[in-house]
This record gives C-alpha cells, sequence and structure tokens, in this order.
C-alpha cells in the first residue's frame, strides 16, 4: 500500500464537502452529485501515484470530477437518456419560503440551465473560487479559454435570472 | 474596486449564498465509508492458510484466527453467519449466502445475496461468486458440500445511478477468480443444469 495512502484519504475526508457543492454545481440533482463524488474518490484511491501530499488536492480531485461527469454523460447518450435539465426536488421548511431561499431556488435553477461548459466554470471559478489559471490547468485549457468562459456564463446568468446580482 | 469587481463579487456571494448550504449537511455514510480508516480488509485466505499451517497449528476454533481473520469476517461480512470451521482451517459461508451459492442462478437474483459467475476451478470444485450490499466473494464447493471461501472484499455501497453500471465485483475477487478458474465460466444454461443436479462432482 502506498504511504500516501493515509494521508489522501484523510484529506479527501476534509474536503468532502467541497466535493460535494462542486457535484451539486456539476450534476445538478443531489443524488447524481453524490454519485459523482463517489466514482470520484474510488478513482483517486487508485492513483495515488498521481498526487503529492502537500500539493493541490482540490483541483486534483475537481479535475477527477470533471472528467467522470463528462464519461457518465457520454454513458448517458449512449442509453439514449434524454438529457433535459432536471427540477431539482427542493426541500424547504415548513412555514413559508423566506426571500433567500427562494432566491437560492432561483439561482440554483438558473445555473442548472447553463450549458456544461458553463455551468464548470462558474462551479469551480465563481462557486469554489479557484483563480483562472487554476481552472485552466484543472481543466486542461488555456487561461482565455476560462476568462472567456466565465464571462458568457455571467451573461447566460443575467439573462436567466434578470436582475444580476 | 472598479463596477465590475463589486458585480463579480455581488455575483459570488449570491452564488454562496445558493450553493453553500450543501457544506453544513451531513456526509452522507457512503461518501465517509470510503475513506475509512483502517482500509477495507482484502485477505488471501490461501496466504492465511499456507502461515497458519507453516506454523502446524490446528486452527480448529474461531479464537485461533487472532485479528486478521476477525477483521475479514467481522469487518466485511457484515451480518452473514459463518459456520464454525469444521476441524480444517476453512471459512465456509452459512445461512443465506450458503442458500444463495446452493440455489440461486445469476439469471434469477433474489434476496440480499447475488451471484454472478460460476465455473468449474483447477481442482475440480464448483466455485461461484456471490456479493450483498457491503461484501462480494468467491466460494468453491467442498466434497461435504460446504462452500469454503477463497476470497472476500469489502464492496463500496451502492449508490444507484451511475454506479448501477459498475460490477459489483471488487478486483481482489475477480484476481481470485481468475487464479482459480480451468476454463470459461458457466452460461445461464449450464448453470440451471448444475444447479438442479446439485453440483455434480
Amino acid at each position: 500500500m502506498p504511504d500516501s495512502l493515509p494521508e489522501l484519504r484523510q484529506e479527501i475526508a476534509a474536503l468532502l464537502p467541497r466535493l460535494r457543492r462542486f457535484g451539486r454545481t456539476l450534476a445538478r440533482s443531489p443524488e447524481d452529485a453524490d454519485d459523482l463524488v463517489q466514482v470520484a474518490i474510488e478513482k483517486a484511491l487508485t492513483r495515488t501515484d498521481q498526487w503529492a501530499p502537500g500539493t493541490r488536492l482540490d483541483s486534483w480531485m475537481f479535475r477527477i470530477m470533471q472528467n467522470a461527469w463528462i464519461d457518465e454523460l457520454r454513458a448517458r447518450e449512449r442509453r439514449g437518456q434524454t438529457f433535459l435539465p432536471e427540477e431539482e426536488g427542493e426541500h424547504v421548511g415548513d412555514g413559508a419560503t423566506t426571500g433567500s431561499q427562494l432566491d437560492a431556488i432561483l439561482v440554483r435553477k438558473a445555473v442548472a440551465k447553463l450549458s456544461e461548459e458553463h455551468r464548470t466554470v462558474v462551479g469551480l471559478v465563481l462557486v469554489e473560487g479557484l483563480s483562472y489559471s487554476e481552472a485552466a490547468e484543472t481543466l486542461g485549457v488555456p487561461v482565455g479559454t476560462i476568462t472567456s468562459r466565465v464571462a458568457r456564463a455571467r451573461e447566460a446568468l443575467q439573462e436567466l435570472l434578470g436582475e444580476w446580482p | 474596486m472598479t463596477l465590475n469587481d463589486e458585480q463579480l463579487k455581488a455575483e459570488r456571494q449570491r452564488l454562496s449564498a445558493a450553493f453553500d448550504g450543501v457544506l453544513n449537511e451531513l456526509v452522507p455514510d457512503r461518501l465517509k465509508a470510503l475513506l475509512a480508516e483502517p482500509a477495507p480488509q482484502v485477505v488471501d485466505l490461501d496466504a492465511v492458510r499456507a502461515k497458519v499451517q507453516g506454523k502446524g497449528r490446528a486452527m480448529s476454533s474461531w479464537a485461533a484466527w487472532g485479528g486478521m481473520a476477525a477483521t475479514l469476517v467481522l469487518g466485511t461480512l457484515i451480518g452473514t453467519r459463518l459456520a464454525p470451521p469444521s476441524g480444517d482451517d476453512r471459512l465456509v459461508a452459512s445461512g443465506a449466502i450458503a442458500t444463495a451459492l446452493d440455489q440461486q442462478l445469476a439469471s434469477a437474483p433474489a434476496g440480499p445475496v447475488a451471484t454472478q459467475i460460476s465455473f468449474k476451478a483447477r481442482d475440480g470444485r464448483w466455485c461461484r461468486s456471490f456479493s450483498t450490499a457491503t461484501s462480494a466473494g468467491l466460494a468453491c464447493r467442498e466434497p461435504d458440500g460446504a462452500w469454503a471461501l477463497q476470497q472476500v472484499a469489502a464492496t463500496a455501497a451502492p449508490g444507484g445511478g451511475m454506479r448501477q453500471a459498475a460490477s459489483p465485483l471488487p478486483p481482489a475477487v475477480l484476481a481470485a477468480v481468475d487464479g482459480l478458474m480451468a476454463g470459461e465460466a458457466l452460461n445461464a444454461e449450464q448453470e440451471r443444469t448444475a444447479r438442479d443436479a446439485g453440483w455434480p462432482r
């Protein structure tokens, strides 16, 4: 067993909430998001040789998740599953939905309507807070590509949400 | 801050408000389980047997197996009754697993145990793979009718969705299959024939 495996396991465990958050941006439904996180963790644990303790784990895991998501989309395409933006089952508390809860729902629905590319950069840059160059490295594209994708994603959100922010 | 910077900051805040809720959620058990210490123990029973026999001790009681087998038994075969070894150093399946190995066809899953492949080992024994929600393994039928476990491993809990297509058999079990199999795995018809005949030698 590689020496870094226990450390990798611990670090991934600490990262779980953020992995789940990125999963929600990417995969939209909470179930798909957790499935995606699970697949990515399993892959990561077999690839300890690709990660050195002390290096950025989050961008490495986000990359694995993003590639796994692409694989899943292709598999769904092959299975002939029509892929419409899912209606996220919203769990709101008893009593009146607060204005901020409603806003959160609207924002998530809008993000869910974005293209895969736009949703990915929104997730990495705007939600997970990666820099443009970190996001570029995660996705294996030039920084300029990230810049333009983020710009267009923000425009798309502006259109979907009217008054934005 | 320029207007665009302020705008971007406000956008990020609104996105955080929409997505940060998940950060405070309880992490599902199935994700935590992937990272639990110690790692799921995959124990090669032949290696254990060889070690044990080398010490020249009769291993006829559970107590003699010690920590490694206890981890194997308790950690990876949760909820399964295992019969005590009958005088030699083998672990046998019992309960729902034994019943499934005796009776259940891969084409007709029913109940908590699933079977996948059946084949004849090089030493002539019938061997079958099985899986439950938490573990998977390979067992071979001994002359006295007991299914002796050759390999067991913990599996990640199923999550539905994109997980459904994945094989339920962990690599260690597949490797054990490779190591034992003579020829090809049985097809559905052959499996039914063998099962109906009571897995004849």
